[in-house]
């Protein structure tokens, strides 16, 4: 706990310590700035204001900014040889990986805890339903612990980042666009599974509708837990193989 | 403390160890030497559990590499041949982050003093990405050293580092060898003689040699060239003419600036150089073995070895 | 070194790379056959033809090199890649059944403000307290899945309220036509419940049709079809009034023709459940187990002893609608007589009387002033209500008479005009001129003067019969029903007869206002949005960049 405490803490620092962190931020933010500005525009006087909007954007652009900033979580120790003196210190290799993670989920909530400007915005502009703003945060931030071990997995996977980036952009996106899988695939029990894998209707039409449901937290905090299992699996590999 | 018994490495279809065994007792400074390739860092990855060996067993004061994997680690101090720095640390905060995850006690005030002992704690509120290659290395070298392990394996740590900073090095691991078990690699054959108590010479995966420096260097020079530089003689041929007749001496080339003397193996021809010199009134300028660089001695080394075999 | 790569690689075709070459190709041949197989769901030749070649590299690998192959399966890699994916394996198994035994389990906050996603207290008791275990049949296409996943959450709500009497059934209409076609379905779309049968398999007899979004609004492109929880509960509903319900259709009197001009009502009446059968009220009285009576404008007036099997009826505790249409044609007589039997016994019984008028009404529809749009309602009486937020249905009776209702009926009835004309309208009573004339109306002093009521719906206390009378009858035939919100008014006056809308009705949920803020807010939302927040970020940044590059 207290090893993972201290990975935690550097990951953590090491995003504020870079600019690119800052550079990251600042793109998600104009991003969302501008969707969500034409989306009110586009509602005045015909639609009311849904606060889960926002979020479901950001959803959307986290699918190519978490791999960016996940990328370099372990294919960057890789390269630069720290991953060979981390795994030389007394550390389980769950610790490395466990510690890594949050400190990149920490920096995850930060990035959309900005977000709650917007929300300020809107309540201030029309009263918003709290309680479904509130579930989506909930989803969003599972959401993002999801992307992020994906993301990550790809980069304990690589030793490249920019492959690591593409490749966790790719599953992201295809986890994303899964939702759509019933009107490519022929067999429907195999595209409710692949649908049910898909990080849209888990999130989407669940968190940002303003209901907390216990399987789809599940279905979060599961694709957490086995991918980083898995990419505790493949760091360790390197012990045996 | 250090023991390797007939490991072997191999990536795919390359061998990159072939059965080595050899020891390192407590407080012993051991040398590896060998070429680029030869296999010095992939056994000092496997002593530090970063990889397995595909056969053979390596154990660290008694604790089994792969087994015991973890025991072994608190117990050693590594620096790899890159060093592994994260550029956008400070030098302190990145020793200290090292001290805590060893779980050193009062990890801040043990970084500062280790960074005194390598020299950088004057830089200790730099940025790793703007400090050069050498301090780089002692940075490198302090995190090893910051829990005080009993074992502690240096992968080429003078490498890049300006002769004050080598000398500085060596001086540090000699000190440190005086109650550490220390491994120390590096492809200078005079490091090695000034450091180690005992240095092992691998190449290609195998052990060609595994001796006391003052030995091993005994048995490599004599019969080895020297460097022989005459003043006040007539001309270049009559000297070559007067060392080819020395006893002992197999062959003479001339130089550019001076001659090769190659002995016959066994003889120490030096004293008769001088003795030849000076009889012949000339004046003896300089007279030191000619430098075998390292893939001399590895010719040396097996054609010897080849040699033996067939005797 | 070099040149033992290069002798190496000049052997490229000896014994061990052939195996490992049929190794990979097999592995791989193997895993595009179990993804066709997959994706597929049949044993295509694709299927076959990789799964033999993944078996002939695989069995290549071990008769070329059967050490290579043992060594592999049981070497070191082996032993522990085996394992950490066997690690792995299982941690996905177990959260597939967390996953699992959640995602029966149904436990989920709401967290709309408006419960949106909680089961309403009236609708509650209604699931708890079902006759017989019941089946949602859900059918979505493929490329409905994403419907089915916004309607979920709603459709869970009925089944996780009483999981042991509602089961929740998913069904794709393309790939099960066979258990579409049972019910009916010829969409891509649609929501069935039903009882279940012996065998535990949904009964088709005892199905209904929950009316979807687009049931109500034909132009409504399928993929934003919809239902809502209440829509849901009313089938429900109407599946267990099934068979308990049965409404007779007078018949043999000249009334409106169920099986040719109003077949619409009749079959909608069908399609909720409801026993639909017809009555010749000059051969037998009201049998008994008849919840309804329904009197469709006849041409001839009733007898004394029908009126008095109506009377005897409604005496009982019966449900009666009557519907009569103005004298405007000479054959019309039904009620028009002063000594009619049935009008006397309204009167006498009911306090309320026709007033044998054509009603004229200058603020209606403007097609011809006597289709009369019916100007005024009963706010908040059931049978006028169109939706959840509470809007009014508003009919159009083409050619209606009005009622008289009386100033003090009888005590035990309760007697309220649902539907009546403006003010300005005014009942003409001199209907051969209306006949001779029909494009000059012009109010005479003899007129009644408006507003006239033009449905009445009346209650008697003691019996509980109830009765509801309507001046016009066109509007329910097949032309007219779907226009001007016949049909609404239609099934409204049915469950008031009935009486089971009071059970389903769900309070009007009063939507969330549209975002109506001047430019000006906009602008400064869009100011703090995309400038200064995400600047403040930029300059953070480049406040760390140059404070790292003194350092």
């Amino acid at each position: 706990m207290r090893h993972i405490g201290i990975i935690f803490r550097r990951e953590l620092a090491q995003y504020f310590s870079s600019p690119i962190a800052y550079f990251v931020a600042f793109a998600v933010l104009l991003l969302t700035g501008f969707t969500f500005n034409n989306d009110l525009a586009l509602r005045n006087g015909r639609a009311p204001v849904d606060p889960a909007l926002p979020l479901i954007y950001l959803a959307q652009f986290s699918v190519f900014f978490v791999p960016l900033l996940t990328m370099r979580l372990l294919a960057e120790e890789n390269r630069e040889g720290t991953l060979e003196l981390l795994m030389t210190l007394p550390l389980q290799d769950y610790q490395i990986v466990l510690g890594k993670f949050l400190g990149a989920w920490a920096y995850y909530t930060l990035l959309i805890s900005l977000t709650l400007v917007h929300q300020v915005l809107m309540l201030w502009l029309n009263p918003v339903d709290v309680g479904v703003a509130f579930a989506a945060y909930i989803g969003l931030w599972l959401f993002g612990g999801a992307s992020i071990a994906v993301g990550m997995f790809f980069s304990a996977l690589n030793e490249n980042q920019i492959v690591a980036a593409f490749l966790g952009m790719a599953a992201l996106l295809i986890l994303w666009q899964a939702d759509l899988v019933g009107n490519v695939l022929n067999n429907r029990a195999l595209a409710e599974f692949v649908r049910s894998l898909s990080f849209q209707s888990n999130y989407s039409y669940s968190f940002a509708i303003g209901i907390v449901r216990f399987d789809h937290t599940v279905f979060f905090v599961g694709v957490m837990s086995v991918l980083l299992l898995a990419t505790a699996q493949i760091v360790q590999s390197r012990r045996w193989r | 403390m250090i023991t390797v018994e007939s490991l072997t490495k191999r990536y795919g279809r390359f061998m990159a160890l072939r059965g080595i065994s050899f020891q390192a007792e407590s407080g012993e400074i051991l040398g590896f030497l060998g070429p680029n390739g030869a296999g010095k860092t992939t056994t000092m990855r496997i002593l530090t559990g970063y990889m397995p060996p595909t056969s053979g067993r390596a154990a660290v004061a008694g604790y089994d590499v792969f087994a015991d994997s973890l025991e072994v680690r608190k117990r050693v101090g590594y620096l790899p041949e890159t060093v592994p720095l994260y550029p956008d640390m400070t030098v302190h905060g990145y020793v200290k982050y090292v001290a805590e995850l060893r779980g050193v006690p009062q990890a801040a005030s043990r970084a500062d003093d280790v960074l005194r002992l390598v020299g950088m704690h004057t830089r200790r509120d730099s940025l790793i990405r703007n400090i050069s290659k050498g301090m780089r290395q002692r940075v490198g070298l302090a995190q090893a050293l910051i829990h005080d392990p009993p074992v502690l394996i240096l992968d080429e740590p003078t490498i890049g580092l300006d002769p004050r900073q080598t000398l500085e090095v060596r001086d540090l691991v000699r000190s440190l060898g005086k109650n550490h078990t220390v491994m120390f690699s590096t492809h200078i054959l005079s490091e090695a003689e000034q450091v180690c108590d005992r240095v092992v010479i691998i190449h290609r995966g195998e052990i060609v040699a595994m001796d006391k420096p003052q030995a091993l260097r005994d048995q490599l020079q004599k019969g080895a060239r020297l460097f022989v530089r005459v003043g006040k003689a007539e001309s270049a041929e009559s000297v070559r003419k007067a060392l080819q007749n020395i006893a002992g001496v197999a062959r003479v080339e001339a130089l550019p600036d001076g001659f090769s003397v190659e002995a016959r193996r066994d003889v120490d021809v030096r004293g008769r150089i001088a003795q030849a010199v000076a009889a012949a009134g000339w004046e003896l300028l300089e007279l030191r073995p000619l430098a075998m660089s390292l893939e001399d001695i590895f010719l040396e080394l097996t054609v010897r070895e080849g040699t033996n075999e067939r005797l | 070194m070099a040149s033992e790569g290069k002798s190496q690689r000049r052997i490229v075709l000896d014994r061990l790379s052939v195996a490992r070459w049929g190794s990979a190709v097999g592995a791989t041949a193997l895993i595009v056959a179990a993804v066709a197989l997959l994706a597929g769901g049949e044993l295509s030749p694709v299927v076959v033809i990789a799964a033999l070649i993944g078996m002939g590299g695989l069995s290549l690998w071990m008769t070329l090199a059967p050490e290579d192959f043992r060594s592999t399966l049981t070497g070191r890699r082996a032993v522990y890649g085996s394992n950490s994916l066997l690690i792995v394996l299982l941690f996905i198994g177990s959260v597939l059944i967390v996953y699992g035994m959640a995602a029966r389990s149904g436990i989920a906050a709401d967290f709309t403000s408006r419960g949106y996603y909680t089961l309403k207290a009236n609708i509650r008791p209604i699931i708890q307290q079902l006759s017989r275990p019941i089946q949602i049949t859900a059918f979505y296409s493929r490329r409905l899945l994403t419907n089915q996943a916004l309607e979920a959450p709603i459709l869970r709500l009925f089944s996780d309220a009483a999981p042991d009497k509602i089961r929740l059934v998913y069904a794709d209409p393309d790939a099960q036509p066979i258990l579409a076609g049972q019910f009916g379905l010829r969409s891509a779309y649609g929501i069935f419940v039903s009882y279940l049968d012996a065998e535990g398999a949904p009964d088709p007899n005892f199905t209904v049709k929950v009316l979807t979004a687009r049931d109500r609004l034909p132009d409504l492109p399928v993929e934003e079809d919809y239902v809502n929880e209440r829509w849901i509960a009313e089938a429900i509903l109407q599946l267990e009034v099934r068979g308990r319900f049965r409404v007779l259709f007078s018949v043999g009197n000249g009334e409106v023709n169920l099986d040719n001009d109003a077949t619409g009502i009749r079959d909608g009446l069908r399609a909720v459940g409801i026993q639909v059968a017809t009555l010749d009220l000059s051969r037998e009285g009201v049998p008994e187990g008849t919840t309804a009576l329904i009197i469709l404008a006849p041409v001839r007036d009733f007898s004394q002893e029908m009126a008095d099997r109506v009377a005897a009826f409604l005496e009982r505790g019966g449900k009666v609608l009557i519907m009569a249409e103005p004298a405007f044609r000479s054959d019309i007589r039904f009620l028009q007589a002063e000594d009619s039997p049935l009008a006397q016994y309204l009167w006498r019984a009911w306090g309320v009387r026709p007033n044998r008028d054509i009603v004229f009404d200058p603020l209606s529809f403007n097609e011809t002033q006597y289709y009369v749009r019916a100007a005024q309602f009963l706010e908040g009486h059931p049978i006028v209500q169109k939706d959840q937020t509470g809007s009014a249905a508003r009919p159009l009776f083409p050619i209606a008479q009005s009622w008289q209702l009386a100033a003090e009926p009888p005590s035990e009835v309760s007697l309220k005009s649902i539907y009546t004309t403006s003010p300005q309208a005014f009942g003409k009573l001199d209907l051969r001129e209306v006949a001779r004339n029909p494009d000059r109306a012009i109010r005479e002093a003899a007129d009644l003067p408006g507003p006239l009521a033009l449905v009445v719906a009346a209650e008697n206390q003691r019996t509980g019969a109830r009765l509801l009378l309507v001046g016009d009858s066109d509007w329910v035939t097949n032309d007219l029903i779907v226009a001007f919100d016949g049909q609404i008014l239609w099934t409204n006056m049915i469950d008031w007869l009935i009486g089971f809308l009071e059970r389903v009705t769900v309070e009007p949920a009063f939507g969330q206002l549209p975002l109506s803020v001047p430019s000006r807010d906009l602008e400064l939302t869009a100011l703090i949005t995309v400038g200064v927040l995400p600047t403040a970020i930029l300059l953070l940044g480049m406040w760390v960049w140059w404070r790292r590059a003194r350092r």
